[in-house]
């Protein structure tokens, strides 16, 4: 009798899905039924839970969403995915924008700077060119005229020169002479382009005919360079070929001849001071005021300092461009090795 | 160093062990075996309250899923209990009743052991029980017959027949603790 009371107080696992379901439908062997029971009167949840359970309600029971709560918890970190991490691909480079805009922008600076130092370069340097570019065509002037009298020339015959092409006619085309005025075709080449040596066969040879047409040519070109419209600025030297033309040729009067920067640079001072006058009193604004400056260079050479610094200063307080700057230079470094 | 055990040696463990498990060790297994062993228990009493199917299924997974955060959350005794009540509870909720008390699941087994009681003491209460639930727990537990054939031979539901043997057995002892009691 003990042994059949003590089961009824037996403490059992619960019924297991398998066991709830063949207890539900019924197919549990009568054994196992008692046992089911005996469980189910002790258990006060598998009682409650075999009150609602049904064999249909049964077939709905899924684990999947714990699986999916869990892995979603914690993710599984696999080889193949941890590879790529691995490879160095975990940081994505953003592509760029304007691949080609760096270029653009680098190049479009590096014009603008140029243009910059261009325009600087000009503003300093570029005025203080024109007078030194006129120079340079009354300064060529002089070797080829040189040439073309043969004064230069070892073995040169002056007269025949002479004759052959009269030095007034050089002169005036070669102080007419501007590359830019000038059309390649009317731009003398033998004239302006030969050397010495070179002359000297020209000159040898005096082929008068070819002398004679290029003269003309040249002739022809002064007239239509006095077509230049006024916009274009002359060359300073100008002046100087219309004095020429004004005077007739003298072959004796070398001192006429010899331009005042060419005097200057000789240590004619004087000379090239009365010429300088001259140019202040009879040409433009502009050559007037360069005149004037070099006029004031003479006069500081010749030791007349206060006149000099008269003109300096007249130019400073009238004059514009370049010999007002040169002057005011000029003035300025006068003062500095005063006070030194 | 973590050694790697495989569901079925997690099947083996007690609820205890697969709390511990999980919230001291981390282990998801267990709460895989926890459903296994709880799951269609849960939904047949979500079933039971909420007499409908689909939100059956749906108040049993939120039940697990709670489940997760609360083991770590509180410190469970007894888990198959706690469960039970934690079903029961979210249930009453979803209806909008109120918690229901804690009752005991398991009334007897641990409570009682051979050197406690008699069997003198268990014929006493037994004598003491109505005759509905003395001839239940006689045929059931003495004669070894199944609900449906005492059903059968008292012409009432295999229910009726689980509640009056239910009863009965609690009864039962609580007859023997007074006797114990008195002895």
């Amino acid at each position: 009798m003990k042994e059949r009371i003590d089961h009824i107080f037996e403490s059992s696992t619960c019924l297991t899905r398998r066991q709830v379901t063949d207890y539900v439908n019924k197919t549990m062997s009568r054994e196992e039924c008692l046992a089911a029971e005996h469980h189910i009167n002790s258990c006060g949840f598998c009682s409650a839970a075999l009150d609602g359970l049904t064999p249909q309600i049964l077939k709905n029971m899924d684990n999947g969403f714990l699986k999916e709560h869990l892995s979603l918890i914690r993710p599984q970190v696999h080889l193949s995915s941890i590879a790529p991490t691995a490879s160095g691909n975990l940081v994505q480079r953003r592509p760029k924008k304007n691949a080609k805009a760096p270029l653009v922008k680098t190049s479009s600076i590096t014009a603008a700077l140029l243009l910059g130092f261009g325009v600087l370069w000009y503003l300093q340097y570029g005025s203080k060119l024109e007078p030194r570019t006129n120079n340079s065509v009354v300064q060529k002037s002089v070797p080829v005229s040189a040439v073309s009298t043969g004064a230069n020339l070892p073995g040169h015959k002056p007269a025949e020169v002479s004759a052959a092409q009269p030095q007034e006619k050089v002169v005036v085309t070669e102080a007419s002479f501007h590359p830019a005025t000038q059309p390649e075709q009317q731009r003398p080449q033998p004239l302006i382009t030969t050397k010495p040596g070179e002359e000297q066969t020209t000159a040898s040879k005096t082929e008068k005919p070819e002398a004679n047409s290029a003269i003309e040519t040249e002739k022809k070109a002064t007239e239509n360079n006095s077509d230049i419209p006024a916009a274009i600025p002359k060359p300073a030297a100008l002046p100087v070929k219309e004095e020429h033309r004004a005077t007739p040729p003298k072959a004796s009067s070398k001192k006429e001849e010899q331009s005042p920067q060419e005097l200057y640079e000789s240590g004619k001072y004087g000379a090239a001071l009365n010429i300088y006058k001259k140019q202040m009193s009879s040409n433009g604004s502009r050559s007037e005021q360069e005149a004037a400056l070099q006029a004031a260079n003479c006069y500081l050479k010749l030791g007349q300092k206060d006149n000099a610094v008269k003109l300096m200063q007249s130019l400073v307080e009238t004059g514009n461009g370049s010999p007002r700057r040169q002057a005011k230079r000029q003035l300025k470094d006068l003062e500095k090795s005063e006070a030194e | 160093m973590k050694i790697q055990i495989t569901l079925a040696e997690y099947r083996k463990l007690s609820d205890e062990e697969l709390v511990h498990r999980f919230v001291h060790r981390n282990e998801p297994e267990t709460i895989h075996v926890l459903f296994e062993r709880y799951g269609h228990l849960v939904l047949g009493v979500c079933n039971n309250h909420l007499s409908d199917s689909v939100e059956a299924v749906a108040a049993t997974q939120k039940i697990f899923l709670r489940l997760l955060d609360d083991l770590k959350r509180f410190k469970i005794e007894n888990f198959k209990e706690w469960l039970f009540k934690d079903a029961t509870d979210y249930c009453r909720q979803k209806k909008g009743l109120k918690n229901s008390e804690m009752r005991p699941i398991v009334e007897a087994g641990l409570q009682f052991s051979e050197t406690l009681w008699s069997e003198q003491q268990v014929k006493t209460a037994l004598a003491e029980l109505p005759e509905a639930e003395r001839s239940c727990l006689d045929l059931f537990y003495l004669k070894k017959m199944t609900y449906e054939e005492i059903a059968a031979g008292k012409q009432v539901t295999t229910k009726e027949v689980k509640e009056t043997l239910q009863k009965g057995r609690q009864e039962l002892l609580l007859k023997i603790e007074l006797l114990q009691g008195v002895s």
